[in-house]
């Protein structure tokens, strides 16, 4: 047995082992304080690594880029390596104080605004004008413009980032066996139907047994998987009618303006009468399965819910057709994209340039052609449409709809650049979820939307020196 | 022996007596150093880790909420004082979860307590199978947070949920356990499921209750109740005392249940019945970006937590027996 002078030396061997091994783990945490990053992509190298190679980190959604085109790029750029990580929010804050923030940046439409105001998103459109080549200004969808900003319009201005490709998001998928189930007419996807309609054929279609049951919805958002009031698609839903949300300068919210009230009242009672999952009856179900296995009859969703029929449903696609997006009645036909992710480049990126490179190759070259042929979306740049999947009757059915959109999708959602998507449906959610228990009035609820949402941007707007 | 022989042998010895003085106090100090140096290395690997990555991100962290930090204007903070705390209790909302997160506590970690002990006590029982009832039993205290609240999730569904389809095999309608009167039931079960938290240590102390009490009161015609009552309870008060004080600190700090519950999404928005105060802070933070309002939310509900422990602590003499006498 050891004696105790061994004991206590063997202690403080151990103690000091631990402590170096604790410091050598440190220096890379202090270094690169990133805590959710996970590289997906380290391939091989089979040469040595240039002198003067440059790291790009590029946050993005997994599966939105592939390994295969980050070899291709760097095979063409042996001088920059690329390691896609994985976008996480949360860790952002962190990351930007402590100057480690990732390179490119996953965003959205609705959220560039915010992010330049912020400070965060690089100006692009002097990289942009020198790449004509990739990315000639008259070959651009107009669904870029989202990503355009000049202090207080968003859809002018220089770019600050591009979206990886896009869809009109308002259009409504219809489940014709659901329908038919029904008893209820299918839509024709020659002409858009109102919202009353809509909301109409939803209660008609939905149905719960006998034990409270559900047999099947009438309609959801994919968005957010619940059929209740969402920003954007309140956004929508207000312009259409010549309302909008934020007075002209997005100083105030308007919430408490009529015309979105019974725009909220007409979701509060799609809530109440059950017509697809909400925050009440809190089903958790995944919208895609609930519409491909007969179980929803509308889905409000866009052109790339296609690529998921395609790959959920191949055999059943026929069941499935994509209809013009809905207008109010005397409202003005819109079908934007929601959100159109795309991404930013970093403003305090140490490698600009290099960064450049790499999101000129992921938004511009290869990986756009790649996007555009699984049907997951339709490409932002017009020479590359031609390249979505057509190859049966379906696929030419649902892209006739698509590009028949596409002369509505020019007029822009606004958003508010001192708050973001995120924090205005969480204040929604808030104030309405109260509502749809019939625990609050209507009035009530805005009223607050309206009180919280001014300080916030209050703040927002303080802090961007406005 | 004469006294000079004495004399002389004191003046002998007292030298050398005078000598090993010094040289005594001088082997101490080097010895008392020692200890000490082997002291501080022996604590030192926890006492960097934890002035490191707990006190320093502390003590920045109350720094920040005397700013107007928004996690992006780290390079432009101003020091705005007070003026985030004067906010924390102006703000209704924050008060109002406050009292909810409250009510969940002194309902939710006594009936905790009274469970996690009673099954000990069901357990400290030489039965077959023993072990495998207290790995069931102990298995949800360490399953991760997120984790439960998914399964939770799937049983409190109100279309196909685990505990409606159970329900309605015996004809009974479907339960709203998430709508506006029984969220705060429902999140209160759900933590519940982890009552076999304690049960460790509820064994261990059970373990330690001296048999010889037990028997002389059996000899002395006590009943089972009595035992229970006067001995078993008494001793096993110091071990409650942790557990009410760990079960106090742990319930004022729910965060992942409530909104894994209601919510698609960590940034989501549970309904107002449990949407508590570690929820506020959670959301002033990461969706709103009023980081110095969050982390000034955050030091208050320290300072609460600190008073109802203290509290705590004065009412232990009352009623937690240390059979040492000492506390």
């Amino acid at each position: 047995m050891m004696s105790k002078k061994g004991l206590k030396w063997t202690g403080i061997a151990l103690s000091v082992g631990a402590i170096g091994t604790a410091s050598a783990m440190a220096i890379p945490m202090v270094t690169n304080a990133a805590p959710a990053k996970t590289a997906a992509v380290k391939p091989a190298a089979k040469t040595a690594a240039p002198a003067n190679q440059v790291t790009i980190n590029l946050a993005f959604d997994s599966g939105a880029f592939s390994a295969q085109e980050v070899k291709a790029f760097e095979k063409l750029h042996p001088d920059i390596k690329v390691n896609l990580v994985t976008y996480n929010a949360s860790a952002l804050p962190a990351e930007f104080a402590s100057g480690s923030a990732p390179d490119i940046i996953e965003t959205t439409g609705s959220s560039l605004p915010s992010d330049v105001e912020k400070g965060l998103a690089l100006d692009i459109q002097p990289y942009i004008n020198k790449s004509k080549k990739v990315f000639n200004p008259h070959n651009f969808n107009n669904v870029v413009n989202q990503y355009r900003w000049d202090g207080r319009v968003q859809g002018i201005g220089d770019l600050y980032g591009l979206p990886k490709d896009f869809s009109p998001d308002f259009d409504i998928w219809v489940n014709k066996a659901v329908f038919k189930a029904a008893g209820v007419k299918v839509p024709s996807p020659n002409k858009p139907m109102t919202w009353d309609q809509v909301f109409q054929d939803a209660k008609k279609i939905t149905k719960f047994d006998s034990k409270g049951k559900m047999v099947r919805y009438g309609l959801d958002y994919y968005a957010t998987g619940q059929a209740q009031a969402e920003y954007q698609l309140l956004s929508l839903q207000a312009q259409e009618q010549g309302a909008t949300l934020w007075s002209s300068n997005f100083s105030k919210a308007q919430f408490e303006n009529p015309k979105v009230v019974n725009i909220l009242n007409q979701w509060v009672t799609a809530v109440k009468g059950n017509i697809g999952p909400n925050s009440v009856n809190n089903d958790k179900n995944f919208f895609g399965s609930l519409f491909t296995s007969n179980k929803l009859g509308m889905m409000i969703s866009g052109y790339w819910f296609s690529g998921f029929i395609r790959s959920a449903a191949p055999k059943t696609e026929n069941n499935f057709e994509m209809v013009p997006a809905p207008v109010y009645a005397n409202g003005t036909r819109m079908d934007p994209p929601a959100s159109a992710t795309g991404a930013y480049i970093w403003s305090g990126s140490k490698h600009p340039v290099q960064a450049w490179t790499v999101f000129e190759y992921f938004f511009g070259q290869q990986p756009v052609i790649d996007r555009a042929q699984t049907g997951w979306g339709l490409p932002i740049l017009k020479n590359k449409m031609s390249l979505v999947p057509q190859k049966s009757k379906w696929d030419n059915s649902v892209l006739k709809v698509a590009k028949g959109e596409l002369k509505y999708s020019g007029k822009l959602l606004r958003f508010n650049p001192y708050v973001d998507a995120t924090t205005v449906n969480t204040i929604m959610t808030k104030y309405l979820t109260p509502v749809y228990y019939g625990k609050d009035t209507m009035q009530d609820a805005v009223r607050q939307i309206d009180g919280e949402l001014d300080s916030l941007i209050q703040a927002g707007m303080s802090e961007a020196g406005n | 022996m004469s006294v000079r022989g004495e004399g002389q042998r004191m003046a002998i010895i007292e030298p050398s007596v005078q000598s090993a003085k010094p040289s005594i106090r001088v082997r101490s100090g080097r010895r008392r150093r020692r200890r000490a140096m082997e002291f501080y290395l022996f604590i030192s690997p926890w006492f960097i880790v934890f002035v490191l990555f707990g006190l320093v991100p502390l003590l920045w962290g109350l720094y920040l909420s005397f700013t107007n930090y928004t996690g992006y204007n780290f390079n432009h903070l101003k020091f705005i004082g007070f003026a985030n705390y004067h906010l924390v209790f102006t703000d209704s909302e924050a008060m109002r979860a406050l009292l909810r997160t409250a009510v969940i506590t002194f309902i939710g970690v006594p009936v905790g307590l009274i469970i996690g002990f009673l099954l000990a006590i069901l357990l400290n029982n030489k039965v077959k199978g023993l072990s495998i009832y207290r790995t069931i039993f102990y298995l949800p205290a360490i399953m991760p947070a997120v984790a439960t609240g998914l399964i939770w999730q799937m049983m409190y569904q109100t279309d196909g949920g685990i505990l409606n389809t159970f329900f309605g095999l015996f004809g009974m309608k479907p339960i709203d356990w998430m709508g506006y009167g029984m969220a705060q039931t429902s999140l209160i079960l759900s933590g519940l499921w982890g009552a076999g938290g304690g049960l460790m240590i509820y064994l261990a102390g059970l373990k330690g209750i001296p048999q010889s009490l037990v028997e002389s009161a059996a000899i002395d015609g006590a009943s089972y109740w009595r035992q229970f009552r006067h001995i078993t309870i008494p001793l096993m008060t110091p071990i409650l005392f942790y557990n009410l004080i760990m079960g106090l600190i742990g319930s004022f700090q729910i965060l992942v249940q409530p909104l894994l519950l209601t919510g698609n999404s960590l940034t989501g928005d549970p309904i107002e019945p449990i949407y508590l105060y570690m929820i506020h802070a959670w959301l002033n933070i990461f969706v709103f970006d009023r980081f110095g309002y969050g982390l000034a939310l955050l030091w208050v509900l320290f300072l609460v937590i600190l008073v109802f422990a203290l509290i705590l602590f004065w009412s232990q003499k009352f009623w937690v027996h240390y059979e040492s006498g000492e506390e």
